[in-house]
């Protein structure tokens, strides 16, 4: 390779990881706690603590759901199962402020007041790729920033002189090149991973970033478009006639007999209380690495089985595999935290990437640098005591406060808004140590709050087998050791000049 | 459950494999051969392969084993960082162990 | 990029080149996986949604291909001829093809 082509690429590697870096860095992060967006939302919600079967739940769900929105276009269930208690339900609502509801159901009563108020797990897995944005502004965003990191990886990769030589060096003390180093050790040691979790998220919104395929073959035909994609699912109009859906119980049996050794998953109603209503359940996705791969459809009020699908044409299945990896909802407990640690370190590398391009730049002078060095800390610290806040408001906003959901997640909008403030007026060096000192305390002392605010604490947890919340604790003080390790490092004068060596190419 | 016979064989492949890279090998305070610690290395790291898509199901095996193998590869670094001249003992001790358990599970 | 010819001219020129190889890569690397996602999606023997999923999957590795492409071509004029060449390749054997009935 001639050194002109190495340094062109690395161009375009640190273009295509500024551009959007900081929004990747808060992207990779929500995304990564969302492996655990089951047991966020159990810790969100400790006043569920009685559990159902499945099948019961959903029962459950339907009555409620039958007499509170009778009214909904449709209701999408997803059942409870060994990871979670709630009834996870979706469905259209004028009276919400985004038009639709998103809420947990009790699996005994079918009620949604049984837990406080809260989005709990459902917020990070929404952020992560809606980003808080109106439809489908947030989702086109998100894709191009996946795309973005994609060429970044992939020109890292090409860039990245000694990838096999280097593989296990990491050199301290040496300024620049202990970035460098921390910097490729990050990358390349999760390599697969962060090729895999970045080209699958782009497949997840196929349809949205590449919908030229199905253009050439449907035209603006995308019913058929739809129909043929997914022959599974049965649609047909509301017939405006009422008529009561048939008991679920059966149909959830017949299901779980088409799935053998499969659980039954989500549950989607369309057009209740109508006579055309069908019911389509899903098998769960723990039970295969592809993502809605069989379902049974039924007609509503007579409860007759009108189709079973499950997926096997070589193109839609690979597909259909690829989402379930970005998913991660087959992972086993060993898998969810390989995915998770996987996943810091990718947030990991971003970090250390954008500071690797401030420390490229001593002597550079002008608004850019200065406010990348400030940006950086903003949201390095920033997005992290953003989900603390979040957790924080969960324990200390009053149960019955109307518009509670709400408040938790502007208390995390407005955390990440500060922090980005505070870093633009301290030193980076400064803001660096005081931002992670205050993130390490305030993981440290969530376990407590928490404690304090539900009775439901550590020591409790472990004594009584309660691995949900005592996970989560330990997990939180984990962080915050991390985060002040991170506090006593940063802004220390890191040691001898910067060897300049110009055998491996840098982020220019 | 093959996880914890898989990380301490990813382990000490991966260990050996960075041993023979001269560098590593200065660090940790020895001067072998580089044949042999590559070729027991690469034996560790597809011994794991073997111990994991033995589970019954290969295909959630196999993603956990990919990451498996970042994580023993952190732990290499991490090690070579910290303690570098504990890492042959590590290597060789662990990766005995999970070597034999592992033919013994394959077998079994 | 950085012939002595370039150097010459006034400091506004990288700005400018770096602005449209920027461009070239984003816009012209989305425009070629447009355009191979509808050339295989219409040409791929398969069945018509397999043929979609197919092409949609492989169009999204084409975007970082063609941006290492824009990026390691020395000159920009035949960075651009290649991503407007291949594109406009591609669309004529989709238009040839055409929608399948």
């Amino acid at each position: 390779m001639k050194p002109g082509f190495r340094q062109s690429i690395a161009g375009l590697h640190s273009w295509s990881g500024l551009i959007l870096g900081w929004l990747l860095f808060a992207i990779v992060l929500s995304g990564t706690a969302t492996v655990f967006r089951s047991e966020i939302s159990g810790w969100m919600r400790p006043e569920v603590v009685k559990a159902a079967p499945p099948e019961a739940a959903i029962e459950a769900a339907v009555r409620w759901l039958g007499t509170h929105h009778p009214k909904a276009a449709g209701w999408y269930l997803t059942a409870p199962d060994e990871r979670i208690l709630t009834t996870q339900a979706v469905f259209d609502d004028a009276a919400a402020p985004l038009g639709y509801r998103d809420i947990a159901l009790d699996p005994v009563s079918g009620r949604p007041d049984v837990a406080r108020s809260t989005l709990g797990g459902e917020f990070l897995y929404r952020f992560h790729f809606e980003l808080q944005l109106p439809y489908p502004w947030g989702r086109y965003l998100a894709v191009a920033a996946a795309m973005l990191m994609l060429i970044a990886i992939v020109s890292g990769i090409i860039i990245h002189k000694r990838i096999f030589k280097d593989i296990f060096t990491f050199r301290a003390g040496k300024g620049k090149r202990s970035w460098l180093d921390a910097h490729n050790v990050l990358g390349v040691l999760a390599l697969p991973f962060h090729l895999m979790i970045t080209a699958t998220g782009i497949v997840t919104l196929l349809s949205l970033v590449m919908p030229w395929g199905t253009a050439a073959n449907y035209g603006a035909d995308l019913e058929t478009a739809f129909a043929e994609a997914a022959p599974g699912l049965v649609s047909r109009e509301a017939a405006g006639r009422p008529a009561p859906l048939a008991p679920i119980g059966p149909m959830l049996a017949a299901a779980r007999q088409h799935f053998g050794e499969g659980r039954v998953g989500r549950v989607s109603i369309a057009n209740p209380g109508d006579a055309n209503a069908i019911v389509t359940i899903g098998k769960h996705d723990g039970d295969q690495l592809a993502y809605a791969a069989q379902t049974v459809s039924f007609d509503g009020p007579s409860g007759r089985i009108l189709k079973h699908y499950a997926e096997t044409r070589p193109a839609q299945r690979t597909s259909d595999v690829l989402y379930g990896l970005h998913m991660g909802r087959f992972a086993p407990e060993v898998s969810r935290w390989l995915y998770f640690l996987c996943g810091l370190a990718l947030a990991a590398t971003i970090a250390t990437g954008l500071i690797l391009w401030i420390r490229s730049r001593p002597q550079a002078c002008g608004a850019g640098p200065w406010i990348a060095a400030r940006l950086n800390v903003g949201a390095v610290a920033g997005f992290p005591a953003a989900i603390l806040a979040f957790f924080y408001a969960n324990r200390l906003l009053p149960a019955q406060m109307p518009g509670r959901a709400e408040g938790e997640v502007s208390a995390f909008f407005w955390v990440w808004g500060a922090a980005i403030v505070f870093a633009m007026l301290r030193a980076p060096a400064r803001a660096w140590r005081e931002a992670f000192a205050v993130l390490a305390l305030a993981a440290a002392a969530l376990p407590v709050v928490s404690f304090v605010a539900t009775g439901r604490g550590l020591w409790s947890a472990v004594i009584g087998g309660d691995w949900l919340f005592a996970g989560f604790d330990l997990t939180l003080f984990a962080f915050a050791a991390l985060a002040a390790a991170i506090a006593r490092r940063a802004g220390a004068p890191s040691a001898g000049p910067v060897p300049r060596r110009g055998r491996q190419a840098v982020p220019a | 459950m093959s996880a914890a016979l898989v990380l301490p064989l990813a382990f000490g492949g991966l260990s050996l494999l960075s041993l023979s890279m001269q560098r590593h090998a200065r660090d940790a305070g020895i001067t072998a051969d580089p044949h042999w610690p590559r070729r027991l290395g690469w034996g560790g790291v597809l011994l794991s392969l073997a111990v994991a898509v033995a589970a019954p199901n290969w295909r959630f095996a196999l993603v956990e084993w990919t990451g498996l193998m970042a994580v023993a590869a952190a732990l290499v670094v991490l090690t070579l960082y910290g303690r570098p001249r504990a890492l042959p003992k590590l290597a060789a001790g662990g990766g005995l162990l999970a070597a034999a358990a592992a033919l013994l599970h394959l077998i079994g | 990029m950085n012939s002595t010819r370039s150097q010459s001219f006034p400091r506004v020129l990288p700005v400018v080149r770096a602005i449209a190889r920027l461009l070239l890569a984003s816009a012209g690397g989305y425009a070629l996986a447009a355009a191979l996602a509808y050339a295989l999606a219409r040409g791929l023997p398969m069945a018509r949604s397999e043929a979609t999923v197919t092409a949609s999957l492989a169009a999204i590795l084409a975007m970082p291909v063609a941006a290492v492409w824009t990026y390691g071509t020395p000159r920009l004029w035949q960075a651009a001829g290649g991503i407007a060449g291949l594109t406009a390749v591609l669309a004529a054997i989709a238009w040839t093809i055409g929608q399948p009935a």
